[in-house]
């Protein structure tokens, strides 16, 4: 179903009315009267005014916010951003809404499309090559805007502020740094100006002046009081001065304040926000990194399964602490072994190499369910002074006390077993790696960490 | 040693029977006929303007006309910055506009450079611009200095040097000159500005002293001056416009000033002038072989210019009998006959005499040039320089340059034997070959 906003009484060509069903509304309220599904919207007729208005109310619009929509006539700049471009030839057309109905359906549709972060990536995912762009307005307070950030936001908050916490986020990936601007420490306008003031009293009232340097007598003075009647003479020792670089040479002391007579080379830079009529100076300025930006796998994940797949979350149970109070334990027991050789230890490592692929293989649900029924079991092979750690979202760690060669075998024999069901019902497609290593084992020389690095890279 | 003593015995002997010693008398003619009326003659001249410098009242005139400095580049590289900021430094309120023409662009990408640098620097200085003609294809000297004159906006037109830079009162003397609707050319004294580097800048120092600066002024004053230099001349533009610029050849510099004389018999006013307070400084050769390169073609372009180029020119009907008799006496007699009889006056006594009065003949020749060159020296330090200090350093050079002197009058000989039989004025560096055969062979 093609919606056709227009004002006029024009009609699509034949083409279109052949292979599409059409509706024609004369604005946006008529047809939220009726709220006929659309495949796509279009905006028809040269009225550039219309068009934002009727593109605005789309964008903003609960459930077809995300719909492609497009024009026949050019539109503002501003709001070809907002667009998916002119009308295409039916073929094309019918490509692009089979195309995007797909991707719908691939969509986790759930409540998270309420929030605005959640339509924003709706809207990235049924565009695949989706590039947000920035618009350049000079009366805008920053400069730049980025208008589908604005049309998708609920509130009238600042685009700047949720870009910023997108990429945070690692939704949003950038791709090009199209502009690095400086900005107000205030209100972050990049309406600034800059003038040039005296390092000593701050005045504005500095001037060049001309000043010469006497290589005879090494006098530096303001032009005027060397000249004489036409020729250059040194005002303190009364040589002549005839030829530059031989006789005499320009100082590079080259501004003079009127204030306060200051000679200087350089002016201090001072700032002043067009917007605020704050001043400060210009290292206390912002600075800004204007990017093109694109939906991160990230936030791909998100849009089809509905939220961030945090493979963490499986392991939830085993009561993690942190990798640096791991280390520090580890190297403790390293240090107390080699001083006492009745006291030992094990480490044993779990490597889980392919859950991205797994994620793709099963969904995230059962994945899930899987990894905590594991941890389940692990949990009840760890005794009380066991502990355990994650240096990486696939990769455990256990610190067996007391645990010898002896102990570390049996260890390896039960949790083997555990992985079985495990494995089966991963339909075998789970790779796991285990790695372990006890204290008798260990070189002299090694510390925790070089010894976890170790280990980790002959799991690789 | 025992023909020193034998020289020591006939000196004595000479002191008392001066006359038996004919070949003696053979030294007398050129001495007497040639040189040193021509000293005495420049100095009373330098003398007489001295005198009434000295005794008129200054004029200052609220004169400052629209000036170009024409700039010839070639492969100066840096040291063309200092040409220019000494022009952008000149003490001067009329506008100043500085063209700088660089031939061979493509070669000479660091003076290029180096001149692109200045741009900047230019907008600092009130009243100045600078103007660079990048030029494709080399054209020589020539094609650079009338592309310049093409595109110069002011009334008075400097040709100068990409080497040559200038004292900060330049323009503002050698503009005044104009004033007096008479003068369509100045120019001044040049100086050496690298004469500390070796004995063979110092050398040459001593002869731009006694030469461009003692000599050109008194021949100006006299209304003779014999060549207003390519690096350093100041011209009328509607004048030099009038003459059509500069020829295709070498020399183009004497070329023009024998063109301007040839003016002078129908326009009896026309003056070249000298101005003292016009002051440049030039890089002269280093080594010995680059000054005996710079001299072949020197001097093998005065035959070119007085055998070929104007040959027809060089008559009373033209420039008058006063500028005649100079062009003949210091011209052809002084600069290309003269060295010719020194050598073969010197290979007559080598060849005639023995060995012993050989070397007293020439010891008399080094003493009487020493002499000669000592007074003009002393004369110089005290009445003419501007700079007495610092030329009070080529007093040590003085024994060695009636040498020096020699050298060049015997290599100034093999110069125009060079010109006459090699047609040396074909191999310049100043233009490329097939530019300098358009011009009259």
């Amino acid at each position: 179903m093609l919606i056709v906003f227009s004002l006029e009484e024009t009609d699509l060509s034949t083409e279109y009315k052949n292979n599409f069903k059409i509706c024609h509304f004369s604005d946006f309220s008529a047809w939220e009267k009726e709220r006929v599904t659309p495949s796509v919207f279009i905006i028809q007729g040269k009225d550039k005014q219309y068009i934002s208005s009727v593109l605005g109310k789309v964008r903003k619009d609960s459930d077809f916010f995300a719909s492609l929509c497009f024009i026949t006539d050019p539109a503002f700049p501003y709001d070809d951003f907002l667009l998916d471009g002119r009308l295409p030839q039916p073929a094309n057309l019918r490509d692009e809404i089979n195309q995007f109905d797909n991707l719908l359906e691939s969509l986790k549709n759930n409540e998270t499309y309420l929030t605005h972060q959640g339509r924003l990536i709706k809207y990235f995912w049924l565009r695949p090559n989706f590039v947000l762009q920035p618009y350049h307005d000079w009366q805008h307070a920053r400069f730049y805007r980025y208008p589908l950030l604005e049309a998708l936001s609920l509130d009238k908050s600042d685009s700047f502020e949720w870009l910023r916490n997108l990429a945070n986020s690692k939704i949003i990936d950038p791709i090009m740094l199209i502009d690095r601007q400086r900005e107000c420490t205030y209100c972050r306008s990049s309406h600034l100006s800059f003038i040039d003031v005296c390092p000593n009293c701050l005045s504005i009232d500095i001037g060049t002046q001309a000043s010469l340097h006497c290589f005879t007598c090494g006098c530096v003075d303001v032009q005027e009081k060397f000249l004489h009647s036409g020729t250059l003479i040194c005002p303190k020792c009364h040589s002549q001065l005839r030829h530059i670089g031989s006789d005499y040479d320009r100082p590079i002391e080259n501004y003079r304040c009127n204030s306060c007579s200051q000679s200087f080379i350089e002016g201090e830079v001072q700032v002043r926000c067009a917007m605020c009529e704050k001043e400060m100076e210009s290292s206390e300025l912002i600075q800004n990194e204007i990017h093109s930006r694109r939906l991160s796998d990230k936030g791909r994940t998100i849009a089809f399964r509905g939220e961030v797949f945090d493979l963490s979350s499986g392991f939830d149970q085993l009561n993690f602490i942190s990798r640096e109070l791991f280390i520090h334990d580890l190297d403790w027991m390293m240090v107390t072994s080699r001083r006492y050789p009745n006291i030992n230890f094990s480490l044993f490592g779990i490597y889980f190499a392919n859950l991205p692929e797994l994620v793709e293989l099963f969904n995230h649900v059962r994945l899930l369910q899987m990894l905590e029924f594991f941890a389940q079991q692990l949990r009840s092979l760890l005794r009380t002074p066991d502990l355990s750690t994650r240096t990486a979202e696939n990769m455990l760690w256990l610190l067996l006390p007391n645990a010898d060669e002896q102990g570390l075998i049996g260890f390896h024999k039960r949790i083997e077993s555990s992985m079985k069901s495990l494995l089966e019902q991963s339909e075998h497609k789970l790779d796991f790696r285990f790695i372990s290593t006890s204290s008798q084992k260990l070189p002299n020389k090694e510390n925790a960490e070089l010894l976890l690095a170790r280990l980790y890279g002959e799991l690789l | 040693m025992e023909n020193l003593n034998q020289t020591w015995y006939l000196f004595q002997a000479i002191l008392s029977r001066y006359q038996d010693f004919q070949y003696v008398f053979m030294l007398i003619p050129f001495v007497l006929f040639l040189e040193l009326p021509l000293y005495f003659i420049n100095w009373m001249s330098a003398f007489r303007y001295l005198i009434k410098d000295a005794i008129e009242a200054p004029l200052t005139l609220h004169y400052f006309p629209h000036v170009t400095c024409a700039i010839t580049c070639y492969a100066e590289g840096k040291a063309v910055q200092s040409t220019v900021i000494s022009l952008l430094e000149q003490i001067y309120p009329g506008h100043i506009e500085i063209i700088a023409m660089l031939d061979g662009v493509k070669k000479n990408q660091a003076t290029f450079h180096a001149l692109v640098e200045l741009a900047p620097l230019v907008s600092q200085y009130p009243k100045r611009s600078l103007v660079i003609i990048p030029k494709f294809q080399r054209g020589g000297r020539v094609s650079s200095l009338n592309a310049g004159l093409s595109r110069a906006r002011g009334e008075i037109f400097l040709a100068l040097d990409g080497d040559t830079s200038f004292d900060n009162q330049m323009i503002h003397y050698a503009a005044s000159h104009f004033w007096n609707p008479n003068i369509v050319a100045v120019t001044g004294p040049m100086r050496v500005r690298n004469a500390r580097k070796t004995i063979m800048t110092r050398l040459q120092n001593l002869e731009y002293m006694l030469t461009m600066q003692v000599g050109k002024l008194g021949f100006a004053k006299l209304g003779v001056i014999n060549n207003v230099p390519g690096a350093f001349g100041i011209f009328r533009k509607s004048f030099l416009q009038q003459v059509g610029g500069w020829n295709t050849g070498t020399a183009e510099d004497l070329d023009l000033t024998l063109r301007i004389k040839q003016y002078y018999k129908r326009y009896p006013h026309l003056q070249i002038e000298f101005e003292p307070g016009a002051v440049s400084h030039t890089d002269v050769p280093e080594s010995f072989k680059d000054f005996l390169k710079q001299r072949l073609r020197w001097d093998g372009d005065l035959w070119y210019i007085y055998s070929n180029k104007h040959k027809h020119g060089i008559s009373a009907s033209m420039m008058g009998w006063k500028n005649l008799i100079f062009l003949l006496w210091y011209g052809i007699l002084f600069q290309i006959v003269m060295p010719f009889s020194i050598v073969i006056y010197t290979i007559y006594i080598a060849v005639k005499l023995p060995l012993y009065a050989f070397i007293l003949s020439m010891t008399l020749v080094y003493a009487f040039y020493f002499c000669l060159i000592s007074v003009q020296y002393i004369l110089y330090l005290i009445f003419i320089t501007d700079r007495r200090k610092e030329d009070c350093n080529a007093i040590f050079i003085l024994p060695v340059y009636p040498i020096f002197q020699f050298i060049t009058r015997v290599w100034s000989a093999l110069a125009i034997l060079n010109q006459i039989i090699n047609k040396g004025h074909l191999d310049s560096a100043m233009a490329p070959l097939w530019v300098l055969k358009k011009g009259k062979q």
